[in-house]
């Protein structure tokens, strides 16, 4: 399947309607809304697993604390690269 | 006689409340069940978020049923628009997936279509949202995410479970890495429901306040709620689509991270 990565965005051929339209991530505000709950969302996760794991593994609070950051550091990776890629990724 | 006026004016507040009419801005998110029925212990009943769904449903097919009765070469209002619409899904597609995405590009196309539909049919008063309801949502988000493993594994077989593992990353760092994969991974789902259901329902509660005000206040402070309204009427037009959009685009990212292994 490798050799049919194709579509460097819009290099190979125009994608019809890519062209004019204006995609709402051209106002930020749908890329805002992106980071603003990935970022919650995975610290949430992180702490979620965490607790579970302690509760499993009976070493509560050091997964809770460990996973925590393991979260926010997701967060902060998906806003980060939200941010870098350009519109879309 | 102080003691007195107390008992009075306390009388009359109370009175005065139960005048009033009690403001419940999330009243409107209430599920009512219509006909129960519970076959196999399956809960299905019909509750009128089933119900919009449907007329959702309905309207996106009448919409382009009657659109595209009669398809010209030049196409006239409607058909603009419906094939705008086509071609804006098809354009995210092909932007996001690449040509070999296409297969998905029905189910894509529904996914927009209904999502668009259940928020905009939400914004007639009397009607439901059904996207204000986090099991609508969570659902949509758990097939789309379900799909994208099903698809990955489908593809690349175990090589897929290379998705949480980047390339050139030093094997110490592994332990943190995969961790914060797996996070990013699991979050996945619950963003995809949580920002759509979190903006249909804050956007209608505000609506809610707003019109209680618009109806409770005199009529000297009544147009400042009312002209907000309106206005708040046209985002959440906005809102609607451009939540339509990103639900549907990042399911887009997502069916390309499973096709394409790009570490």
């Amino acid at each position: 399947m490798e050799e049919e990565r194709t579509l460097p965005n819009r290099a190979t051929g125009p994608a019809p309607g890519g062209g004019g339209s204006p995609t709402p991530n051209q106002t930020g505000m749908g890329l805002g809304m992106r980071m603003a709950t990935d970022m919650v969302v995975s610290t949430l996760i992180g702490v979620a697993m965490g607790y579970y794991l302690d509760l499993w593994l009976g070493s509560s609070p050091w997964m809770t604390v460990l996973f925590f950051l393991f979260g926010a550091v997701a967060g902060f990776r998906a806003v980060y690269r939200a941010a870098q890629g350009g519109p879309l990724r | 006689m102080l003691l007195t006026t107390t008992a009075i004016s306390v009388e009359a507040a109370r009175a005065a409340a139960e005048a009033v009419p009690r403001m419940d801005p999330l009243h409107h998110f209430q599920v009512v069940k219509y006909i129960q029925m519970a076959p196999f212990g399956l809960d299905l009943s019909i509750s009128n978020s089933v119900l919009w769904m449907w007329i959702s449903i309905a309207i996106g097919f009448a919409f382009f049923r009657y659109a595209l009765r009669r398809p010209e070469m030049v196409p006239g209002r409607l058909q603009s628009v419906a094939e705008s619409g086509y071609l804006f899904v098809r354009g995210m597609v092909e932007e996001n997936v690449g040509r070999d995405g296409l297969v998905y590009f029905p189910m894509l196309f529904t996914l927009f279509f209904f999502v668009l539909c259940c928020n905009w049919t939400g914004l007639i008063p009397g009607s439901f949202t059904a996207t204000s309801q986090l099991v609508v949502t969570a659902t949509l988000a758990l097939g789309v995410f379900f799909l994208s493993i099903i698809i990955g594994f489908y593809k690349h077989g175990l090589k897929f479970l290379g998705f949480f593992v980047h390339a050139g990353v030093p094997v110490l760092l592994l332990p943190l890495m995969i961790p914060i994969e797996v996070i990013s991974f699991l979050a996945r789902p619950v963003s995809l429901s949580v920002r759509l259901f979190a903006n249909m329902t804050a956007g209608h509660t505000l609506l809610g306040v707003l019109f209680f005000f618009t109806t409770t206040l005199p009529l000297m402070g009544s147009w400042l709620p009312f002209g907000f309204s309106v206005i708040l009427t046209a985002v959440e037009i906005f809102i609607g689509f451009i939540q339509a959009y990103i639900f549907t685009i990042l399911t887009c990212v997502y069916i390309n991270d499973s096709l394409h292994l790009h570490h």
